[in-house]
């Protein structure tokens, strides 16, 4: 029988999905289409990503003060050094998501993750190590099936 | 579920380009029902062109548009429609594609004609089409840019006169929300009138966007009417595009498509728009001149290559000329 590929399209459409189902208001999402622009919330964050010459997430989205960029790989590796641009650029990402979005959000608002393309088989296992070795950011995202994703956010009570 | 419903299938770019169809087509799911998705590229990033051979992936045929490992190999109708570049959606109703589709939010000046060649693939086939085409990067408060909106409305106005009855219908907006909600609108108006064959609803959209094309042409768009491209000549007995690549840049190599990204789009639109008299008769060949390339220059030696860029100059083209 033919498998479903779980790559970055289908992590990208299924967890936005999963995001606005518990109530997070997705900003931005980088398709991957020719055209990544567009009009609303869409439009207005490619300009600030373009306009600051930031790597450009593949997932966006807000909930109650939260601010929260998603990279979406097959290893975290690949996702590193945009993830580590985005730390370095916190307090600018969110002066322009307020500026520019009107959102309410503080210095501390702006959350960083990772999400895994393909299926985790031990998800104890992949957590510990992924943990360990890129504890630098707030939270991982992997599916143990295709369609579902799994929100790991240690310091959060799993993003709720 | 109707018997149209039962056979209308989707054939994609990839996953991303169905669902935002499947979206912005839900006004009408009456009649734009999808019963099967097929996709060319399992992501959109996906660098791989065996759609030209016919091979699409299995999808899970609902909102998801979830992309199996399997693949088929599409009928005929859709395999010739992809031979200039895959479109992002095309519809079908059982084997026989009805509509190409192409939508893009951006219009970037130095590439205006990027999409061009698949639109009129399409109607070279007798497949209508139409283009949802957002003007995000221009700027109309610059002469520049209303010669860019100018000179991209040219193209369609030319396939107009060519296959007259089956034209290319751009669907152009500006970028704010009521704008963009206004032209998804029509343009799904213009598909149901298509999937449904209704014929006077067809004659007077196209009417009605060709009447505007053909004012702007006539008047400027914003009063703003362009010279003439400098690269291309059309005053002799023959119409001569010089492109200015070098040889010695490195994304020849590392790039699937060279230095000729701007160049396919253009070569054609050229060919279709000062090649043909206003009968859409041929009354002029069209000469392709690289002005620094060596003669057999390496990149275009494979030509029976699936590659787009390097068949295509040769395909549109009457001559292709290395000068350098």
């Amino acid at each position: 029988m033919a498998n479903i590929k779980v790559d970055q399209s289908h992590c990208n459409f299924h967890l936005s999905n999963w995001l606005s189902r518990h109530h997070w208001d997705i900003l931005f999402t980088d398709a991957g289409r020719v055209s990544r622009g567009g009009t609303g919330s869409q439009g207005s964050c490619l300009k600030i990503f373009e306009e600051e010459s930031l790597p450009i997430p593949d997932i966006v989205a807000y909930k109650g003060e939260k601010l929260i960029f998603i990279e979406i790989d097959s290893n975290f590796g690949k996702a590193k050094p945009s993830l580590e641009k985005y730390d370095t650029q916190k307090s600018l990402i969110i002066k322009r998501f307020i500026s520019d979005l009107s959102l309410a959000l503080s210095n501390t608002s702006l959350y960083l993750g990772f999400c895994r393309t393909g299926i985790v088989q031990d998800s104890r296992k992949y957590l510990e190590k992924e943990t360990v070795a890129n504890g630098s950011i707030d939270f991982w995202i992997y599916f143990e099936a295709p369609r579902v994703p799994v929100l790991y956010w240690p310091n959060d009570g799993v993003g709720k | 579920m109707s018997e149209l419903q039962k056979s209308l299938v989707l054939w994609a770019e990839s996953p991303e380009e169905a669902r935002r169809f499947l979206h912005i087509a839900s006004s009408r799911v009456d009649v734009l029902n999808i019963n099967q998705i097929f996709v060319a590229k399992k992501s959109p990033r996906s660098r791989f062109n065996k759609y030209i051979s016919g091979e699409y992936y299995i999808t899970s045929n609902d909102q998801a548009v979830d992309v199996y490992d399997e693949t088929i190999t599409a009928p005929q109708g859709i395999t010739s429609l992809v031979q200039w570049c895959t479109c992002d959606i095309m519809l079908s109703i059982g084997d026989i594609p009805c509509v190409v589709i192409e939508d893009t939010t951006h219009i970037v000046r130095m590439n205006l004609y990027q999409r061009f060649p698949r639109l009129a693939r399409a109607s070279s086939l007798k497949v209508p089409s139409l283009i949802l085409q957002g003007t995000r990067g221009l700027d109309f408060q610059r002469r520049g840019d209303c010669w860019a909106l100018y000179r991209y409305l040219q193209s369609f106005d030319a396939i107009a006169k060519i296959h007259p009855d089956c034209p290319s219908i751009p669907i152009w907006y500006e970028p704010t929300p009521e704008q963009e909600l206004a032209a998804q609108s029509k343009s799904i108006e213009y598909i149901t009138a298509i999937v449904t064959q209704d014929n006077e609803r067809i004659q007077a959209q196209r009417h009605e966007v060709l009447t505007h094309i053909r004012r702007l042409l006539e008047n400027g768009v914003r009063g703003f009417i362009p010279p003439n491209i400098p690269s291309i000549n059309h005053d002799g007995t023959e119409v001569v595009i010089r492109i200015g690549a070098k040889p010695d840049k490195k994304s020849w190599r590392t790039k699937g498509s060279g230095q000729m990204d701007p160049y396919i789009g253009m070569i054609l639109a050229a060919k279709y728009i000062y090649c043909y008299d206003t009968d859409g008769r041929k009354i002029k060949p069209l000469v392709v001149e690289f002005s620094y390339l060596p003669k057999d220059f390496w990149f275009f030696r494979d030509r029976q290559s699936t590659a787009l860029y390097k068949r295509l100059p040769f395909e549109f083209a009457d001559e292709v000329r290395f000068l350098g």
